[in-house]
This record gives structure tokens, sequence and C-alpha cells, in this order.
């Protein structure tokens, strides 16, 4: 009863690193005491996102007309959800050359977050001292 | 100061005249750079500044050379079917 409500306290603590993570660029390894790797990490994704949207403009994150890029680039932080509406509403419509390059700086940005957020988790996991019983 | 703060608030919602330009390319460059630091970054035990830099710009040099060298082979494999291959089928 005990390792079972303790592993269920293990398993609670990697699902808040992983949605930290995924909430703030960075913030699990934050939540995980690696100020510094948190800090690199996140203000590189920040910065590569925020030039994506410099590049493109609003329009880059468009919920409708490019669907698997807005997969990505929601990967970034659940804060895309709202400019995605706002590219959605087609007022700020952008073609050609820095809609490809803004597509590309947000979706990347999303997926190097995605690979921070399953770093952060896996991280967590093995920090666990019931983690090497539940694969033994 | 408000008009600083405006301007680059506005430029978030006005896109950026690229053009298709060999130097539009060099927009590679600082997403390179990012990937690089990422990637080092989760992989390295822990950042120490010299080093973590020193391992950064090893791997953003090999991502360029080599994105380079693919873009130089592409052009080569491009270039030889338009002006070479039809003369070589008698076109």
């Amino acid at each position: 009863m005990t390792t079972q409500s303790a592993r269920e306290r293990d398993l609670i603590h990697v699902a808040i690193v992983g949605l930290l993570a995924w909430t703030v660029p960075g913030g699990g390894y934050w939540a995980l005491g690696d100020r510094r790797r948190a800090l690199v990490v996140g203000l590189t994704i920040t910065v590569t996102f925020l030039m994506g949207l410099y590049i493109g403009s609003l329009g880059v994150v468009d919920q409708v007309g490019a669907k698997y890029w807005y997969a990505a680039q929601v990967m970034t932080s659940p804060a895309v959800f709202l400019l995605g509406r706002y590219g959605a509403s087609g007022v700020y419509a952008v073609y050609g050359r820095p809609y490809e390059i803004g597509q590309i700086y947000t979706s990347i940005a999303g997926l190097l977050n995605l690979l921070c957020i399953i770093n952060a988790l896996y991280i967590a996991h093995i920090r666990q001292p019931h983690a090497l019983e539940s694969t033994t | 100061m408000i008009d600083l703060v405006t301007s680059v608030l506005a430029s978030f919602f006005q896109p950026e005249r690229i053009g298709t330009t060999p130097q539009s390319m060099l927009w590679m460059l600082p997403l390179t750079a990012s990937v690089a630091i990422v990637y080092k970054a989760t992989k390295v035990r822990t950042i120490e500044a010299k080093a973590f830099f020193k391992e950064t710009a090893l791997l953003f040099a090999s991502i360029a050379v080599f994105m380079a060298l693919a873009g130089v082979i592409l052009c080569a494999i491009a270039w030889f079917f338009n002006e070479k291959w039809p003369g070589l089928r008698g076109y």
C-alpha cells in the first residue's frame, strides 16, 4: 500500500515536471533544480519562436490552413493556442518566403521543446527512488 | 520609448520582406544555432560555459557545412539534368 502510494506520488511528480516543461520552455529542468540548463533551453526556444513570429507575423500560426505545422508549434507552449485564434482570423495573412521561414522557425521551436519535455520527463523518472523497482 | 515598444510590437503583425534570393538561405544560420544549442543542452551532463560553447560551435559548424554540401550536390544534380542530360539523350 505504502509502495503504491509512493509510486503514485512519483507519477504525479513526473507529470508535473512534464506539464511545467510544456507550459514554459525550460520549466521542466527548472523544476528538477537544473537552473542553468533551464535558462539556456528556455531562452533559446523562446527566441527562436519569437524570431519566427517576427519574420512571418502572427499569420504563421494558422490552426485551420496549416494543421500539421500548428501541431508542432503548439509544442512550444499552450499559449500558442491563443495565437492560433488570431492566426485563424485571416487578418494577418502572409504568403511566400516569410510564411515558409516563419513556419519553419516556430515549428522547429516547438519540436525542440518536445525534445526537452521528453528529456525532462526521463530525468524526472530515473531520479525517482522507485524507478529501478518498476523496471526490474 | 513608447514609439520603440510600438514599432517592435508592430513588427510581429507585419511580415518581413524576404525575396527568393540566395541570401535568403542565410536565414538557416540562426535556426541551426538554436538546434545546436538546445541539442547540446540536452546531451551534456553539466553546462560549463567554455566547454558548452566549444561543443555547440562544433555542432553548429558541422550542420552548416553538411547543409551547404547537400545544397551544392543538389545544385549539381539539377544542373546535370537540366543542362547535360537533354544533350546526352539527343534532344
